[in-house]
Order: C-alpha cells, then structure tokens, then sequence
C-alpha cells in the first residue's frame, strides 16, 4: 500500500501504535486503541476492514498485537 | 501461526447459554476476537444466556459460587450469603486489571465493531420477554432456524 493512499485517521492509528510500541515493545490490541487513540471501535473497523489492529500494525511495520481483547 | 494450508475460517456463529460472569465472557471474548481477526461473528443468546442482553440484569451478573467444582471451595462455603458478590468482584477487579471490559460496554464494542447480536426466540417466549427488555445493541429476536440460516458457511460455537 502507497503511503499516499493512507489518511489522516489512518496516521492517527498507526502513529498511536507505533507510540504503544516503542513505549511497552508490545503494540496495543484494539481495545486499547480505541480508548487511547482517539479513533472509536466504528471508525477503526472502517479504515483497517478485515482486523484493524492485525492489519495497521502490519501496515506500521509492527507485529501483530497479542491482546485477546 | 502455521496453519499448513488449511482453510482459514471466516465465520462464526456463538451461541451463549449461561448467565453467569463466567458463562458469558467466553462467547463475548470468541466473538470479539473473531472480529479482531477479519472474521464475521454473530452472537445468540438463548436461556439464562438472555441474562446477559436484558437491560435490568446485564449489569448484575454474577460467579457461580455453588455447583462450580472451579472455585476449589467446598460447596457449603459457596452458598453463604455474599459469597458469589464477593467472588464477582474479584473476577471483576482481575478482568478490569486485562482491560476486559463490563458485559454492556463490551457489547456495544462488539456492536460497534460489526459483530451481530441475536436473542433466541423460544426463550424469550418462554421468560415473556419482548425486544424492549434487551440492550439496544440486540438486533432481533430470532428463531433456531433463522440461526442456522445465518450462520450458512461458518462455525457454530456452543458456550
């Protein structure tokens, strides 16, 4: 995916998860992303379809979250 | 994970038929999760299930202290008053320690996340439930057979 292809919601959610991991060396599952990143559950599954946080760590160059939440 | 060339599955059907804290999470859990992974999922809930979608009960279900060999305490102990309060808060205290959220929150992310969320027919008929007893996020009441319409091409999971 051509990074002009992504949009301003879809750097707030990377960015978020790349701030996660730096901090914890564990990217953060969706629950934590939708209470902390300021994107909610809804948008979230509209801008990564098919596993928001399996997909925008993968896009983020992370590795898949762990959470089971 | 390897998965050594099997077909991955993309669709599950949870049926969840306890109303106790530990007889919901489970089905919530799996159908969360299976949303987390691309996957479509739809929730049932049918007999005491009910419990865990009925606006006056969902936020007041409790740990089966009595009949549950899990709690390692002899059943005695399990039936003295307070007792499944004071195990439900400490499951709660431990859940909330995971970022598991309260039954009504995580069904409105489980909503909010695509997942669907049905009550059983026969059940509601037989408590007198009508849709107005359930959370919003309950999409309709619906009968087995239009269950196992739904769940065409998935996996069905009985919790």
């Amino acid at each position: 995916m051509c990074s002009e292809l992504l949009r301003v919601l879809h750097w707030t959610v990377i960015k978020y998860m790349r701030k996660v991991f730096e901090k914890n060396g564990q990217p953060p599952s969706i629950r934590k992303l939708t209470k902390e990143s300021g994107v909610d559950t809804k948008e979230l599954y509209a801008l990564f379809p098919k596993g928001p946080a399996k997909k925008a760590a993968k896009i983020g160059g992370l590795p898949k979250p762990v959470g089971c939440i | 994970m390897s998965t050594h060339g099997a077909e991955p599955i993309t669709k599950v059907s949870i049926v969840v038929s306890h109303g106790s804290l530990e007889g919901v999470y489970p089905g919530l859990i799996m159908a969360n999760g299976a949303r987390m992974e691309g996957m479509e999922a739809s929730l049932f809930f049918t007999f005491f299930g009910l419990d865990a979608i009925m606006e006056k009960r969902m936020d007041r279900l409790k740990v089966a202290t009595v009949g549950n060999p899990g709690m390692h305490m002899p059943t005695i102990l399990g039936a003295l008053p307070g007792m499944s309060a004071f195990a439900t808060s400490m499951m709660q205290k431990e859940m909330e320690k995971l970022d598991i959220p309260p039954v009504r929150e995580f069904l409105e992310m489980i909503n909010d996340a695509g997942g669907e969320i049905y009550a059983c027919k026969a059940s509601v008929d037989m408590f007198h439930l009508a849709k107005k007893d359930f959370c919003p996020q309950v999409k309709d009441i619906i009968s087995v057979g239009q269950f196992y319409e739904k769940s065409a091409g998935g996996q069905i999971i009985f919790t």
